[in-house]
């Protein structure tokens, strides 16, 4: 039996006043110890990366709050040889709604036409003339605050009068989209592992689930489903959470980001996923089937969130000529679900714990966080190099499938890549696929 | 078996080449790009390209489905045919001259090649799903009743939203931006049938009639090539329709839309079938492209209204339609074609009369048969045609001497049993009649069991036939080899008919009608077993069990490589069947063993110069070369009412006693007036009402009998004066060929016990009239369907109704529609039929002949 490769050294990253998403528990399986690591807010950059080189970490895990994305993308840099999960690149959205839109925009991916203004005097002229009503947020900080940030505004006058008082920099104003619900995607390895419906309460008119609206994870539309695949890809993201509208049959992103909540068992898909990736294919990779939660979502949610590792195994497409009798087994019938209840919200009380208001976070989070405003970011170019692609990223590439991705990986590991081409000695590549390939594929 | 075919990249590059050195004839351009980066395009071909946007348009689509693999290489064959014929092929010239032809060659560039190259059975395109699945079903991403679907690993999975997929974009944005294109052909694979657009409703849309002949008269040019017939079935609830089709989508554009699926596999071998398929294909192509200028869009001769049969008599029907009211109406013709069949063809060949008048008569039918009639107008300058007007179905009436019944079957006592099923009972009255043989059941057959009840011991069938209806079922894939055939069993051996060894074993007394080959049968369109008239004796004996019991058998043994030859008929019962309308059923055409009435003169008498003389009868010339006439009367009494009496044959007997004449003179029987004065003068004023057989010389008399029979003309007339209540007065006259003949006479028998004269009646005891129709026809929606009520007439003759409805106008034929109920109820559902569609509702009384009452119609207004 030929020697395993060694698996990498795992870390940890953990932030103080910043839950804690995964633990060891969520890797249920890996061989290795897992290191931790905490960066303690304030100017604890260098401590951080000399912990992280003593412990020979190779892969890094964790959200990076909004507030520290700018040190943390210093402190990458300080380690060019250790992979970050998520990548910086790809929690690129979670640091402000302005760098959501920069990510829609680059990408071509549906979003509500948004206006940001840095120029206070060309804001508030837009203000004049702008239809209304208007949607206005405030740019920075966690998407999760409650919706204290989200503004629906009606007309000029109380445009002015909000801006003037919360004075907000950016302005960042978006057209707003008729909407009593919004649509929540969280995705594992590009594929739609959870998904919901949050409903407006009926005096609110700005869907917010911690505001008292309700949820359903029944009927979530194909097409937001599609929506919130593309933006994974387009961020190569190996965990990703959408929020989307939906509108006259057409899509909206809202929101993105790696940072969001979610029950255990959901994080111990990502752990699983994440071996996969982890392991060059060694462990499998989980089988997530779609529209799972219509199914999950009737468990009692304060059951739901003590089930840990649950896994199913893939079903067995029908072979060609039964084909009329095995689809109408194929399809889920998921038609009947028992009525939502508002105790169905994930919990994401952790957050609203930690952080009441911006006003009481302690001041040197404050301070981190203004590092970044003066600095105009610029998304990457969704590029991805072939000699440092990981498994998530090769997963992106059109007609991508698991088992050729590893072998693609494999083939990465043990040749010296001169040409692109190259990788036409796979089974199963053929030249029209490399044309498609390369426009994100380089050498 | 795949070498010989043409890859997308080899396809582009023979077609682009074409265009290269035929630029007047062929364009090549790119009207997309797929997921993989691929192109679409579309090939023109049309004579005098820069005209080719003017002229109407079809519209050819290949391979929406990557495994079919038919449709790329007809447009490359297609395309080269045109190529190599077009300097001398007068079919090729005027197909090009008048139609332009655009051809997507194949709609799914990349599941093609994925096809070609990793996955043969690949069917949708390559798009990646949110659940990491590939593809969507191209032929489901369209919006006419697209419906969401939650699973993307499906095989025809219809894609997040309508038109989310570049290819159908595509095929959209090209068929959005060419309002000439009148007729669009989507070729796939298989079945050997064509599935003509619908509107996903049961009642037939307008253009019903249009799309099936067009598929009709395609098929026929198919037929010429390889003999194999193809089906048309038009879908129609209950069935299960697809989806978010693209045909339903150029459909919904005001195009005559049909899918063709071609053959019995995806990827037929090359050589054996894909050339044959290829070459049937091209004239039914051709034949398409030269009918589609008279489906221009928005510049259609009107189509005829009204089109209705107002007779139907046993030989002869009477159509009529609407006189047209527009400019140029002078110059327009109509074309009227019949055919014995559904769904035919409208051909030279069955084109029985152009006339520009609004009625025309057609003759010489057979009694008791369907007929099916079609029309169209012609502008005699243009040559233009009109859409046809939705087909007439009639029903030709019985002969005199003919009753007609239709049997439907016992549903217990129906169904399939094959080898490997244990509970082959539980088929019975429920599912479709599975024979043939595949690999998860065996063998299989079917018995269909008729009851006799209402026919008469006594019966001669003189004609029947044996139906069934093959189900429109795409996943019926029949190759040519084997055939189908339906045996009446020996009811003494049967067994236990759920069994399937007693099935197997049970003795067939005969086969019925020619087996049907495997390449005739086609789906959608009805099969007939029709008895000889040995077969027609076998099936008689059948009458004093009260029932008939048939036995359906295919072929028992599989090729090397094959699962299944395995056809399904439609048991019309169940949950799987499409009801009444399409039921198995058994029509017998049977007359009864007439009684017999003889009746002799009341008074007879010669009538001659000299004066009259009772009781006797002489008939010739006198002395002076004057005629003797001999006259003879019956009373009419003793015979049955002429409303319950149908007369097979009559005729006179008469007996020579002496012959005084020479060999040239004649004698002819007249039917005459009873109530004219027996005197010379007023004899020779009578008015004839008929003459009676033909003329009997004195050579042939020679002391023997001499019959003179009635013709149905003559019989009719006998008819008339027995509705009077009148006596029958016949005259015997004498002819000559010479002007003057003397003393020339015969004595025929007057009062001889034996050789007196008589009328021969032969008679059934028949209704003439029909019962009295329905009365208080009205109806409500019930459970979102119309229920229809009516009271049945109080005759005691009156047997049932037949319900029928027809959307486009008043049935007066009980066959002019679709058939709701047939039975002796006062109410029925319209099962299936849609709320939102103005029709006629028909309601037909009928005896046991069976004689129709004249409709009660009702006319349905849709709600909007």
């Amino acid at each position: 039996m030929a020697k395993k490769d060694k698996l990498p050294k795992l870390g940890l990253l953990y932030l103080d006043y910043v839950l804690r998403f995964f633990d060891r528990s969520n890797f249920k399986g890996w061989p290795d110890k897992i290191e931790q690591v905490v960066y303690h807010w304030g100017n604890d950059k260098d401590r951080f990366i000399e912990e992280v080189k003593r412990k020979k970490i190779d892969i890094l895990i964790g959200n990076i709050p909004a507030t520290a994305y700018e040190t943390f993308k210093e402190i990458a840099k300080a380690l060019p040889h250790v992979r970050f999960v998520p990548s910086i690149e790809t929690q690129f959205a979670n640091k402000s709604k302005e760098n959501v839109t920069l990510f829609c925009e680059k990408h071509n991916l549906s979003h509500p036409k948004t206006k940001i203004f840095y120029n206070k005097e060309e804001g508030y002229k837009y203000l004049e003339e702008c239809e209304y009503p208007i949607i206005v947020k405030r740019s920075y900080g966690p998407s999760n605050y409650g919706g204290y940030y989200v503004h629906k505004v009606k007309s000029k006058e109380d445009a002015i009068k909000l801006f003037d008082k919360k004075k907000y920099n950016p302005m960042y104003i978006q057209e707003c989209i008729p909407l009593r619900a919004d649509i929540r995607v969280m995705l594992i390895g590009h594929k739609p592992a959870c998904a919901f419906w949050r409903v407006a309460g009926d005096d609110m008119e700005i869907t917010n689930t911690s505001q008292g609206g309700y949820m359903t994870y029944e009927g979530v539309p194909m097409g937001a489903l599609e929506l919130a695949v593309e933006a994974s890809k387009a961020a190569k993201a190996e965990y990703w959470a959408c929020d989307i509208a939906e509108y006259d049959g057409k899509y909206y992103i809202l929101e993105c980001a790696t940072a969001f909540a979610a029950f255990p068992y959901f994080r111990d898909w990502i752990g699983q996923y994440l071996m996969w990736d982890f392991s060059g294919g060694r462990f499998k990779k989980p089988h997530i089937p779609l529209y799972n939660w219509e199914e999950l979502g009737k468990i009692n949610p304060s059951l739901l969130r003590t089930m840990r590792h649950l896994e199913f195994s893939k079903y067995i497409p029908s072979a060609d000529g039964a084909y009329y009798i095995n689809d109408k087994d194929a399809k889920w019938d998921v038609e009947l679900t028992e009525e939502s209840v508002p105790e169905d919200i994930p919990d994401n009380s952790h957050l609203l714990e930690n952080i009441k208001d911006e006003d009481e976070l302690p001041e040197v989070v404050k301070e981190e966080a203004k590092k970044g405003e003066e600095i105009h970011d610029e998304v990457d170019d969704g590029d991805i190099h072939i000699e440092e692609a990981t498994l998530t990223e090769l997963m992106t590439l059109h007609g991508m499938e698991e088992d050729l991705a590893v072998e693609v990986l494999k083939f990465i590991k043990t040749h010296k890549i001169n040409s692109l081409e190259e990788l036409m000695q796979i089974e199963g590549i053929d030249a029209q696929t490399l044309k498609v390939w390369a426009q994100n594929l380089k050498k | 078996m795949k070498q010989l075919y043409h890859s997308y990249d080899e396809a582009i590059s023979l077609f682009k080449e074409l265009a290269n050195r035929r630029p007047d004839i062929f364009r090549v351009q790119k009207i997309g790009e797929t997921w993989e980066k691929r192109d679409m395009v579309v090939v023109t071909i049309s004579q005098d390209m820069e005209k080719a946007e003017d002229k109407p348009a079809l519209f050819f689509t290949g391979t929406i489905h990557a495994r079919e693999w038919i449709g790329i290489e007809l447009a490359i064959a297609f395309a080269q045919y045109v190529d190599r014929n077009i300097a001398y092929d007068e079919m090729v010239k005027s197909a090009i001259k008048n139609t332009t032809i655009y051809m997507v060659p194949c709609a799914n560039p990349d599941g093609f090649e994925y096809s070609r190259n990793h996955f043969s059975f690949w069917r949708k395109n390559r798009r990646q799903n949110a659940d990491g699945s590939y593809g969507v079903d191209l032929n489901r991403n369209f919006p006419v009743g697209f419906v969401k679907s939650k699973n993307p690993s499906s095989n025809v999975y219809g894609g997040p939203e309508p038109f989310s997929e570049p290819e159908t974009r595509a095929l959209r944005d090209f068929v959005l931006s060419h309002p000439n294109i009148a007729m669009a052909l989507d070729y796939h694979s298989q079945g050997n049938v064509f599935f003509p657009a619908h509107d996903f409703r049961h009642e037939d849309t307008i253009d019903t009639t249009d799309l099936n002949v067009l598929c009709a008269n395609m098929a026929e040019e198919i037929r010429k090539i390889s003999d194999r017939e193809y089906g048309i079935h038009q879908g129609k609830p209950p069935a299960k329709l697809i989806s978010g089709s693209g045909r339903e989508f150029y459909y919904s554009q005001g195009i005559i839309a049909t899918v063709v699926e071609v053959g019995t596999r995806n990827i037929s071998d090359y050589l054996d079938d894909m050339i044959e398929h290829i070459r049937e294909h091209i004239p039914a192509l051709l034949t398409a492209a030269r009918e589609t200028p008279n489906y221009k869009r928005d510049d259609k001769i009107p189509r005829p209204q009204n089109f209705r049969a107002t007779f139907v008599g046993k030989d002869n029907v009477t159509l009529e339609w609407e006189p047209y009211d527009c400019s140029g109406k002078d110059d327009i013709y109509f074309e009227i074609y019949r055919s014995k069949r559904e769904k035919s063809y409208c051909r030279p060949f069955n084109l029985m009369g152009l006339t520009q008048a609004n009625r025309f008569a057609d003759n010489n039918l057979q009694s008791d048969t369907a007929y099916f009639y079609h029309i169209r107008a012609v502008d005699r300058n243009s040559g233009k045609k009109s859409p046809f007007a939705p087909v007439l179905a009639i029903r030709t009436h019985v002969d005199d001497d003919e009753f007609h019944r239709t049997y439907f079957p016992i549903p217990s006592k129906s169904g399939y049993v094959a080898q490997k099923i244990e509970d082959n009972s539980s088929h019975f009255g429920n599912n479709s009649l599975f024979v043939g043989v595949n690999e998860t059941k065996g063998v299989a057959y079917s018995v269909v069991t008729i009851p006799l009840k209402t026919i008469p011991e006594n019966a001669v069938i003189k004609k029947a036939r044996f139906r069934l209806y093959p189900l429109n079922r795409v996943g019926v894939t029949v190759e040519k080899y084997g055939e189908w055939d339906v045996g009446l069993v020996d009811r003494a051996t049967m067994g236990d008919i759920t069994k399937f060894e007693d099935v197997e074993n049970m003795k067939i007394k005969t086969y019925i009608g020619r087996p049907t080959p495997s390449n005739h049968l086609s789906q959608g369109i009805w099969r007939s077993w029709e008895l000889s008239e040995v077969e027609c004796k076998e099936l008689q004996k059948c009458i004093k069990d009260k029932e008939a019991v048939f036995r359906v058998e295919g072929p028992k043994e599989l090729t090397v490589g094959r699962t299944s030859q395995m056809m399904q008929w439609d048991l019309g019962y169940g949950k799987y069947g499409e009801g009444l309308a399409f039921r198995p059923h058994l029509e017998i055409t049977y007359s009864v063993e007439p009684s017999r009435i003889e009746l002799f003169p009341k008074q007879s008498h010669t009538v001659s110069n000299s004066g009259t003389e009772d009781g006797k009868i002489v008939c010739g010339f006198d002395k002076d070369g004057k005629k003797i006439y001999a006259t003879f009367d019956f009373e009419l009494g003793s015979l049955p009412s002429w409303d319950f009496l149908a007369i097979t044959r009559a005729y006179i007997v008469l007996n020579p006693v002496n012959v005084y004449a020479k060999d040239n003179i004649r004698f002819h029987l007249e039917m005459i007036d009873s109530e004219v004065e027996r005197d010379y003068e007023a004899i020779k004023q009578r008015h004839i009402i008929e003459n009676i057989g033909y003329d009997v010389s004195i050579s042939e008399l020679k002391n023997e009998e001499q019959v003179f029979l009635f013709d149905s003309y003559a019989i009719q007339e006998f008819g008339n004066r027995l509705q009077q209540k009148k006596p029958v007065a016949f005259l015997l006259r004498p002819s000559s060929a010479h002007k003057l003949v003397k003393n020339s006479v015969v004595e025929w028998h007057s009062s001889h016990p034996e050789y007196t004269p008589k009328l021969v009646i032969e008679y059934l005891n028949k209704r003439r009239k029909s019962v009295s129709p329905v009365s208080n026809l009205k109806y409500t929606i019930e459970n979102g369907k119309v229920k229809l009520s009516w009271t049945n007439p109080k005759d005691a003759d009156f047997k049932g109704v037949f319900v029928i409805k027809n959307p486009f106008r008043k049935p007066i034929s009980p066959y002019d529609g679709d058939k709701l109920y047939g039975g002796p109820d006062n109410w029925t559902y319209d099962d299936f039929g849609a709320l939102d569609i103005d029709k006629y509702y028909a309601v037909f009384t009928y005896d046991n002949v069976p004689n129709f009452s004249e409709p009660v119609i009702l006319e349905y207004k849709a709600k909007r």
